[in-house]
C-alpha cells in the first residue's frame, strides 16, 4: 500500500512503532527544514532499518542508505547540499517517529552520537576519519 | 630539511601531549598515557644524537632562545646542528603497540565512556567535549593515583560543542556549531559586557554566528565556520574599581570584524579561513592568502591593523580545503585526502590520508615544533626544526615567536638548562 504524508503509518509487525512522513520536509521554501529527496517508501525503510538495527539514542535515531557499497542522497538542505545522513525523533516521547535529512555541518543537534557512528565504522559504511569529521562538523566526502 | 617522525602503531583517534606524557584515546574507548620521555629516551642509541632528540621531541621551545639565534647566525653552529637533525631523520623511529607497553604510565576507560569529540589539558586539567556536553577533571596525576585522569570529571555545561581551545589568559573559546561561539572564562575578573549563558560555570556567549572551530590571537578570538561567516571577535582591556576600591582589569568584549572586511572581499561567497596570533589565513583553490595583524597600529599615522602579506601558491594541492591550521613551523592545511605542511622556510611537506585527527601545541610550553597526525592504523608523531633558523619578524608563514613566550629563568649554557631527569639515572 502507498504512503502518504502526515499520516501515521503502523510499522508492526517489523516494528514496534509508527512512523509519519512530514509534509514539511517534503516541499521546498522552508530555510529551517531539509527535504527528502528519496521516496516515501525509501523514507520509511531507512527509519525502519535504524529501528531494527538499534541506531537509537533515547527519542532520537539516525540512518542511512547504503547502495553498491556507497552512501545514498537523501535529501538536501536550504543551499541545496547534497545530504547523506538521516535524523529521526520521537518528538512527543509516544513511539510516533519522523525524520528528516541530517545536516551535521550546518546543525550541531543533527550529528549522530558517537556509538552511532562507531557502529558505522564497524560496519565499514564510513571510516573513523569520517566519524571524526562529521563530529566535529567538518565536510567529508561521505 | 624534513621533519623527524616517531610512528607508533595502533587504532587512535585523539591524542595530547602534556609535560612529559603522551596522551592516547583509542578507538575502543580506552585512554592510555605513556612516559613520553622514556619513549623517547629510548630511541637514543647514541649519545650523538641526544642533543637532537632532545630538542626534536622534548624541548622543542629551547632553540628559539635569543641567544642562540644570534649563535646560529654563524653558519658554522648552525651547519653542525642542521647535521644533527639531518642524521636522526635518517633513524627508523617506529613502535608496535606491545613495544610502546613498556612505556605505558595509565591506561583507563575513557571518562563518561564518550570517545570526545576534542580535548585540551590545561593548568593540569584534562578538558573535553561530546554529545553530553563540556566537561573537566584533573590530569597529570602522581603516581601513587589510580588514573592518569580523573575518572568521574566535572560536567561544566550540556551544550553540545564541536571544538575547544584554550587560551593563556586564562580562557577556553567554545565553538558550538549553530548554536554559537561561548567562552569559558577562567580569569578572576570576568567580562561586563557578554551574557552569561551559564549559572555554575563562567560561560558567556561571544556571538551567535555559526562557529566550527576558532583560535586565539592574543587577546581576541578568530572564529572559524565553515559553513557561514567567519570572523574575528575582539576584546580589550578596561579597569573597573574592584573589592577596597582598588582597580582591576578586565577583559570585555568590544566588537567583532568579518571575514569579508578584513580580506577586503565584496561578495558573499564562502571561504576557509582561519587564525591565530599574529597571523589570518583565507584558503582559496591553489593556495592562500595571508594577513598580518597589528593590533596596535596608529591609524592616524597610517598603519594599517590588517596587512595583506603575499599569497601562497601550491602545487601540491590535494582537493576541496576542508581544515585549517598554525603552528610557529607552518601552516597546516587539511585537504580531503591529505595533509599540507607549507613549512616558515617555504618547504612543503604532504601526508597521505585518510587522517583521522591532527593536533600542533603552539601553546604549550616544550613540544611548539610537534605535528601529531592520527592516521587509520597509526598516530605519526613529526617534530620540525627549521623554524629556529627562520627570522621570526619578516617570516610569512607560520606565527612569529616572541621571545615573551620564553618563560623560564635561562641559565647560560644547554646543559645547565636541561632537566636531566629527562634521561633518567
Amino acid at each position: 500500500m502507498p504512503y502518504a504524508a502526515d499520516e501515521r503509518i503502523d510499522l508492526k509487525p517489523n516494528i514496534l512503532s509508527e512512523y509519519i512522513i512530514s509534509s514539511q520536509h517534503r516541499r521546498t521554501g522552508n530555510p529551517d527544514k531539509c527535504i527528502w529527496t528519496i521516496t516515501f517508501e525509501e523514507e520509511v525503510n531507512c527509519f525502519s532499518n535504524s529501528y531494527t538495527e538499534k541506531w537509537i539514542s533515547n527519542t532520537k535515531a539516525w540512518g542511512l542508505i547504503v547502495e553498491n557499497d556507497l552512501l545514498k542522497v537523501v535529501g538536501q538542505n536550504n543551499d541545496q547540499q547534497e545530504l547523506k545522513l538521516a535524523k529521526f525523533v520521537d518528538a512527543n516521547r509516544n513511539n510516533i517517529w519522523h525524520g528528516y535529512p541530517a545536516d551535521y555541518m550546518n546543525r550541531v543537534h543533527d550529528i549522530p552520537v558517537e556509538h552511532i557512528l562507531k557502529k558505522w565504522v564497524d560496519k565499514k559504511y564510513i571510516t573513523k576519519a569520517k566519524m571524526n569529521k562529521i563530529r566535529r562538523g567538518i565536510s567529508c566526502n561521505l | 630539511m624534513q621533519p623527524v617522525k616517531i610512528s607508533i602503531k595502533g587504532d587512535y583517534y585523539d591524542c595530547q601531549i602534556y609535560r612529559g606524557r603522551l596522551y592516547l584515546w583509542t578507538f575502543d574507548g580506552s585512554l592510555k598515557v605513556y612516559n613520553w620521555n622514556e619513549l623517547v629516551q629510548s630511541f637514543i642509541k647514541k649519545e650523538t644524537d641526544k642533543i637532537a632528540m632532545t630538542f626534536c621531541f622534548l624541548d622543542g621551545n629551547y632553540l628559539y632562545k635569543s641567544s642562540l639565534i644570534e649563535l646560529f647566525k654563524d653558519s658554522d653552529f648552525k651547519n653542525i646542528l642542521l647535521q644533527k637533525f639531518n642524521k636522526i631523520e635518517k633513524l627508523n623511529l617506529y613502535l608496535e603497540e606491545k613495544d610502546l607497553q613498556k612505556f605505558l604510565f595509565r591506561e583507563q576507560e575513557t571518562p563518561t565512556g564518550i570517545i570526545p569529540t576534542d580535548t585540551e589539558i590545561y593548568g593540569n586539567k584534562l578538558y573535553f567535549i561530546h554529545e553530553k556536553g563540556l566537561y573537566s577533571g584533573s590530569a597529570h596525576r602522581n603516581k601513587s593515583d589510580k588514573f592518569a585522569v580523573s575518572s568521574r570529571p566535572k560536567k561544566i555545561w550540556d551544550c553540545n560543542l564541536l571544538s575547544i581551545k584554550a587560551n593563556k589568559y586564562p580562557q577556553l573559546a567554545l565553538s558550538g556549531g549553530d548554536e554559537g561561539l561561548f567562552e569559558l572564562n577562567l580569569a578572576s575578573n570576568l567580562p561586563n559586557n557578554l551574557l552569561r549563558v551559564e549559572k555554575k560555570s563562567p560561560i558567556f556567549q561571544i556571538s551567535k554566528n555559526h562557529s566550527s572551530f576558532s583560535n586565539y590571537s592574543y587577546l581576541n578570538i578568530y572564529n572559524t565556520s565553515l559553513v557561514k561567516k567567519s570572523f574575528l571577535a575582539q576584546f580589550k582591556w578596561i579597569t573597573e574599581k574592584g573589592k577596597n576600591n582598588i582597580e582591576v582589569p578586565i577583559r570585555n568584549f568590544d566588537s567583532n570584524i568579518s571575514d569579508k572586511d578584513i580580506f577586503e572581499i565584496n561578495n558573499d561567497t564562502h571561504f576557509l579561513s582561519w587564525g591565530i596570533e599574529d597571523k589570518i589565513y583565507k584558503a582559496r583553490n591553489g593556495g592562500f592568502d595571508i594577513i598580518k595583524l597589528n593590533y596596535y597600529a596608529d591609524v592616524e599615522k597610517g598603519e594599517k591593523k590588517f596587512t595583506k602579506l603575499n599569497s601562497i601558491n601550491l602545487h601540491a594541492w590535494k582537493g576541496e580545503v576542508i581544515n585549517g591550521g598554525t603552528a610557529y613551523f607552518g601552516n597546516i592545511i587539511e585537504c580531503e585526502n591529505a595533509l599540507i605542511i607549507t613549512q616558515s622556510n617555504g618547504e612543503n611537506l604532504t601526508i597521505a590520508g585518510p587522517i583521522t585527527r591532527w593536533r600542533v601545541y603552539p601553546r604549550s610550553m616544550n613540544y611548539e615544533n610537534h605535528l601529531h597526525v592520527i592516521l587509520d592504523d597509526k598516530i605519526e608523531i613529526y617534530s620540525f626544526n627549521h623554524d629556529y633558523f627562520v627570522n621570526q619578524i619578516e617570516k610569512r608563514i607560520g606565527i612569529q615567536f616572541n621571545q615573551e613566550k620564553h618563560r623560564r629563568d635561562f641559565k647560560k649554557s644547554y646543559f645547565d638548562d636541561t632537566d636531566e631527569s629527562l634521561f633518567g639515572s
